[in-house]
């Protein structure tokens, strides 16, 4: 029963997860396209989005307003809004204090809820909540099994202290540099966060590659090694539930039969709970309970010496969690157009350099259409060259202009020709790789509309491309050298991934060959101490 | 927690490393280079870095999905902190991120006229006229059709050229994505309030 309540719980929190920015997708498309917007849903976001979009129809959009029910939840455990009141992570507070060096009243009120939950039943967020410890449980399950095949796979122990100094480590580096730093790495928060890159844009960023690091540590090197030694969320809440009111505890009198391990063998956590009391790490999940062949464990609801401290800091929370404002508000009709991704408007590299009196710069987009990766020709790009006087005039009434690409000012004069200031004549452009290798070479006698020159390029492949520019001020060739990188956004990812990973791995092999070479030699000095 | 001398030394010499490590990282890496739009209502420069929790409801909130994290293209100190680019996606000054930001790294603005025209500043619209189309000799105003105070940020001319109010304007982005021009015509230049490094 205990059991299929804690799994109910991760259940629901793993789904409030994902549930929340997919349907805050979803309604940025009915915001978008009304009611009947599966048509256009369907077009834009492909039939997979068109699919889900039919179903929201089916469910949320048969209220009257849909669209301010779904924003009235928003965020993931790092810090989320429920219906006007906002939630957050103890840790969360602790970056802005210190990051900021300033407090927010509403921030510390929103950590309140949590800190008297943990209070109560102490470091129970791990057990019941965190998503990423359910999906390590779930890895665990996997690895015990390949265990059973490879039983020399190595488990690292790195101590449970060591999550301790890794908060203290990000505290000091964050009150020393002035930067949050808690919300790059802890996993749940890159779990929330990549989930909505997922959702929302459709792109997972580097935060996806840490996960999956994670999950390779903690499958092949060390068995539930971050929620047990390094997460600092889990020393904080540890250290907040210090003196929970639930803990789990075996009575004095009690005697565990000779030879069972059991609850010591299933403790996600590692501890040493066939003693008596598991200490501050537990996460009150309640394996042990169910395991105990005897049924000697079982959740103690007790209040310790200090408690009365503790039962008056919750009342006090409590208190001030009612009186925290509900800011729920929300607004109508909203404008909406274009497409959801890619508009070929958007530039991929944005250029200018001076030759002399003139300022020559090189626009390069993408122009495949609404979807680069349903192109049959992925790397379509056009590359616009505009040549512009930098001591140019305009007929404009306004004070003074900034150049675009300088900022330095243009002087303003009276001067009604327009568009005369910027280079009109013949141009040639050539492209090669980066090893020099000419691929191609244009010309134009006059810009294309304009002032604009615009060359329309299939390049092969991703990579680095020389593009050099040549013109003609004053009958005599000018050129010059442009870098111009082609490539799809959000690809290169991977090679630092992999070259992160193989870093980390190898630390954490070192760590390993310490540890051993240090318990061969505390055993060498027993033996010496034994015979000498 | 028992320390021996040996355990204690590794400890505070990695402890040490780990800070020096950080401090590093947070001078060298942290430094910003570039200029971004950042949603509005946001606090100054470095100042919004370090109250910004990066737990990104702003973005969930936005009904336009305009609100991007950054990646690392301005350090570390700006890594996963919320930012808008106008060409890809506008703002229609909704007001509904600052209505969820914990911490009021963006400020909470009714939305309406008197407190946008008065609280809103995330750049500011610079026409260039060396590529525009009205500034040229055809007939274009697209600009003046998207912009949320007509009449007011962005007025036409004669030919239908388009003159920015710097008082008026509130760096929406919404001129910057409805040009038609490519490359784009008018832009957004990041208010001095929005620089990332001050």
């Amino acid at each position: 029963m205990l059991q299929i309540a804690r799994r109910l719980t991760q259940a629901l929190s793993l789904l409030f997860v994902i549930l929340v920015p997919f349907l805050a997708y979803l309604n940025t498309l009915r915001q978008a396209y009304g009611i009947k917007g599966f048509h256009i849903a369907n077009m834009s976001g492909g039939p997979v989005v068109g699919k889900f979009y039919a179903v929201y129809e089916r469910t949320f959009g048969l209220l009257d307003e849909p669209v301010p029910l779904i924003d009235s939840v928003k965020g993931s455990f790092w810090s989320f809004t429920i219906f006007g009141f906002n939630i957050s992570d103890p840790l969360a507070a602790i970056d802005f204090v210190l990051a900021s060096k300033s407090i927010h009243g509403p921030l510390l009120a929103s950590i309140l809820i949590p800190v008297a939950l943990t209070m109560i039943l102490g470091r129970a967020f791990c057990g019941w909540v965190c998503p990423i410890n359910t999906l390590t449980e779930l890895l665990d399950r996997a690895r015990s099994g390949l265990a059973r095949i490879l039983p020399g796979i190595p488990n690292i122990n790195l101590g449970s202290k060591t999550k301790h100094w890794v908060l203290v480590g990000t505290v000091i580096i964050v009150v020393v540099a002035g930067i949050p730093l808690f919300s790059t790495y802890l996993p749940y928060v890159i779990l929330g966060r990549e989930l909505h890159n997922m959702f929302l844009f459709q792109a997972v960023g580097a935060g996806a590659y840490l996960l999956l690091i994670l999950a390779l540590f903690e499958f092949f090197i060390s068995r539930r090694g971050w929620c047990r030694y390094l997460c600092p969320s889990g020393a904080m809440l540890s250290l907040i539930g210090s003196r929970s009111v639930v803990h789990i505890t075996k009575p004095g009198s009690a005697k565990c039969l000779e030879s069972c391990r059991e609850c010591d063998r299933l403790c996600p956590m590692g501890l040493d709970v066939r003693n008596g009391s598991p200490g501050i790490d537990c996460t009150n999940c309640g394996d042990c309970l169910t395991v105990c062949p005897q049924g000697l464990l079982s959740y103690t609801y007790g209040f310790n010496r200090k408690s009365p401290v503790y039962t008056a800091a919750v009342v006090v929370a409590l208190a001030l969690i009612l009186s925290t404002p509900a800011s729920a508000h929300h607004m109508g009709g909203i404008p909406h157009y274009g497409y959801t991704e890619n508009y070929p408007q958007v530039p991929l590299t944005e250029q200018s350099a001076d030759v002399g009196d003139w300022i020559v710069s090189v626009t390069t987009i993408f122009f495949q259409g609404i979807s680069q990766d349903l192109s049959s020709i992925p790397y379509d790009t056009q590359l616009y060259i505009h040549i512009r006087d930098r001591n140019a005039t305009y007929s404009t009434s306004t004070a003074s202009f900034k150049d675009p690409f300088n900022k330095g000012e243009i002087s303003k004069t009276d001067n009604t020709d327009s568009g005369t200031s910027s280079y009109t004549g013949k141009i040639l452009l050539t492209i090669s790789d980066y090893q020099n290798n000419k691929l191609v070479s244009y010309s134009l006698k006059a810009p294309s509309e304009e002032s604009i020159y615009r060359f329309r390029h299939y390049f092969k492949r991703e990579g680095d491309y020389r593009v050099m520019v040549g013109f003609f001020p004053k009958g005599q060739l000018e050129e010059i050298l442009f870098a111009v990188t082609i490539k799809t956004p959000g690809n290169s990812i991977w090679p630092i991934a992999l070259g992160s990973s193989v870093v980390i791995c190898s630390t954490l092999f070192l760590l390993y060959r310490k540890q051993k070479t240090t318990k061969y030699r505390k055993r060498k000095t027993k033996m010496l101490e034994v015979n000498p | 927690m028992k320390l021996d001398r040996r355990s204690f030394l590794q400890t505070s010499v990695g402890t040490g490393a780990f800070v020096l490590a950080g401090a590093g990282i947070g001078s060298g890496i942290g430094t910003t280079t570039q200029f971004v739009v950042r949603p509005p209502g946001a606090k100054q420069g470095s100042e919004f870095l370090r109250s910004c929790i990066r737990c990104f409801q702003c973005g969930l909130m936005c009904p336009n999905m305009a609100i991007k994290p950054m990646g690392l293209k301005n350090g570390l100190a700006a890594i996963f902190t919320p930012h808008i680019n106008p060409r890809e996606q506008a703002c229609m000054l909704c007001m509904k991120c600052g209505e969820v930001c914990p911490t009021d790294a963006l400020e909470k603005i009714h939305s309406d006229y008197d407190s946008i025209q008065s609280k809103v500043k995330m750049g500011q619209a610079e026409v260039d006229p060396s590529v525009c189309y009205s500034y040229n000799g055809r007939l274009c105003g697209v600009c003046y059709d998207a912009c949320p105070f007509p009449e007011e940020a962005l007025k036409l001319k004669l030919f239908a050229q388009p003159e920015v109010d710097t008082d008026k304007c509130v760096g929406c982005g919404l001129c910057e994505r409805a040009c038609i021009h490519i490359p784009e015509a008018i832009r957004i230049y990041p208010s001095e309030k929005s620089v990332t490094n001050s």
